[in-house]
C-alpha cells in the first residue's frame, strides 16, 4: 500500500502534466479567432484584424486555463 | 559498449550520404523512401515501414518470452518485462488517473513500449531510422488515444454530461461561452491528437536529421575535405555520438510523455470537471 502514491503526490504529478495539456488550449485560441479575423480582414479589405483576433485569442486561452487550473 | 557497437554502421551511413562529390547534407527525402517491393500499389512497403514491422514484430516476441511462464521467482526476461509494466502503473496511471485507472493499463502498456520500440530504431546499427519519423504511425497512434479518451468520457459522464464538462468551463459569464466554447472545442477534439502526432513525429524527424547531419559530416570532412579540416571531422564524429546518446534519451522522454498525455486525457475524461 506504501507504494500508492497520495492525493497530494498525484495533484503534484498532475499539475506537472498539465503544462503539456495547456498547450492545445494555448494554440487553439489564437489559432481560432486569428482566422476569423483573416476572414474579417478579407472580406472588409483591412489588415488589422488578424492581429487583433491573435491578441483576443490568446487573452481569451489564458483566461480559460486560469478557469480550468488556476482557481483551485 | 553501445557506442563501440553502433558506431561502424553510423559512419557507414554518413558516408554512403556523403559518398563522393562533397558533401550532401540530409534532406526531407529521407523520409519519403521508395517501396522495397510491390511499387505502384497501395500495399508496397518501404524500409520504414518494415522497420515499423520488425520492432513490433520483436517487440511482442519480447513480451511473449517474458510472460510465457511466469515463475514466482522471475527470470531476467520476466523481470525486464515486469519492470516496464510496472513502470507504466505506477509512474504514469498511479499518478496521473489514480487506482481506477488501472484498467488501461494493456493499452498504456502497449502504446509506451510500441512508442520506444519504432523510437529507439533510429539509433539502431543498420536500421538509422525510427518508425514514428513518418506521419502515419504517431498520427494512427494519436488517432486511437483520442478514441480511447472520448469513450471514456462518454462512458462515464455520457455524451451531454461529457461535452458540457469539456466545452463548458464552470464559473464563466455565460455570454462568454459564446467565446470560450469554440476554443475548447478545437483544443480538446482537434489540437489534443494533432500536438500528440506532430510532437512525437517532429522530435524523431529532427534527431534523425541531426545524426545523419554528423555522421555525413563527419565521414566527408575526414575522408575527403582537405587536411585542414579533418580536426573539424573528429569533432564531428564526437558530436555525432554525443547525439546519438541524447537520441536514445529522446526515445524514452517522447514515449514516456506520448503515454503521459494520453493517461492524462483519460483520466480528465473520466473525472467529474477539470
Amino acid at each position: 500500500m506504501s507504494e500508492e502514491p497520495d492525493e497530494a503526490e498525484r495533484e503534484t504529478s498532475r499539475g506537472d502534466s498539465v503544462v503539456f495539456s495547456v498547450m492545445g488550449t494555448l494554440i487553439a485560441g489564437p489559432a481560432l479567432y486569428g482566422l476569423v479575423g483573416f476572414g474579417v480582414d478579407t472580406l472588409a479589405g483591412t489588415s488589422v484584424f488578424v492581429p487583433i483576433g491573435i491578441v483576443v485569442g490568446f487573452a481569451l486561452s489564458l483566461y480559460i486555463v486560469y478557469v480550468r487550473y488556476g482557481r483551485d | 559498449m553501445t557506442l563501440i557497437t553502433f558506431a561502424p554502421t553510423q559512419v557507414l551511413a554518413g558516408l554512403s550520404a556523403a559518398e563522393g562529390n562533397g558533401f550532401h547534407p540530409p534532406s526531407l527525402s529521407e523520409f519519403f523512401p521508395g517501396q522495397l517491393f510491390g511499387a505502384g500499389t497501395w500495399w508496397g512497403p518501404s524500409r520504414i515501414n518494415l522497420i515499423g514491422l520488425l520492432m513490433a514484430g520483436l517487440l511482442a516476441l519480447f513480451f511473449v518470452s517474458a510472460f510465457r511462464k511466469p515463475g514466482v521467482v522471475p527470470g531476467r526476461l520476466q523481470m525486464l518485462g515486469e519492470m516496464g509494466v510496472t513502470f507504466v502503473r505506477s509512474q504514469i496511471i498511479d499518478e496521473v488517473i489514480g487506482k481506477q485507472g488501472r484498467r488501461f493499463l494493456p493499452y498504456l502498456v502497449t502504446l509506451f513500449f510500441m512508442v520506444f520500440a519504432l523510437n529507439i530504431a533510429g539509433v539502431l546499427p543498420t536500421l538509422n531510422m525510427a518508425g514514428t519519423a513518418v506521419i502515419g504511425v504517431p498520427m494512427f497512434l494519436a488517432g486511437v488515444s483520442w478514441v480511447v479518451f472520448n469513450v471514456v468520457g462518454v462512458q462515464t459522464h455520457g455524451l451531454g454530461g461529457y461535452l458540457r464538462n469539456n466545452l463548458f468551463p464552470p464559473g464563466v459569464p455565460k455570454p462568454l461561452y459564446l467565446l470560450l466554447t469554440p476554443i475548447e472545442a478545437i483544443s480538446t477534439f482537434v489540437l489534443r491528437p494533432v500536438t500528440l502526432t506532430i510532437r512525437l513525429m517532429a522530435n524523431m524527424m529532427a534527431g534523425h536529421l541531426m545524426l545523419v547531419l554528423f555522421f555525413a559530416a563527419s565521414s566527408y570532412l575526414l575522408f575527403e575535405a582537405q587536411a585542414a579540416l579533418k580536426p573539424l571531422g573528429v569533432a564531428a564524429v564526437a558530436m555525432g555520438f554525443a547525439f546519438t546518446l541524447f537520441e536514445i534519451l529522446v526515445a524514452g522522454l517522447q514515449a514516456y510523455i506520448f503515454t503521459l498525455l494520453t493517461a492524462l486525457y483519460i483520466g480528465g475524461a473520466m473525472s467529474e470537471a477539470h
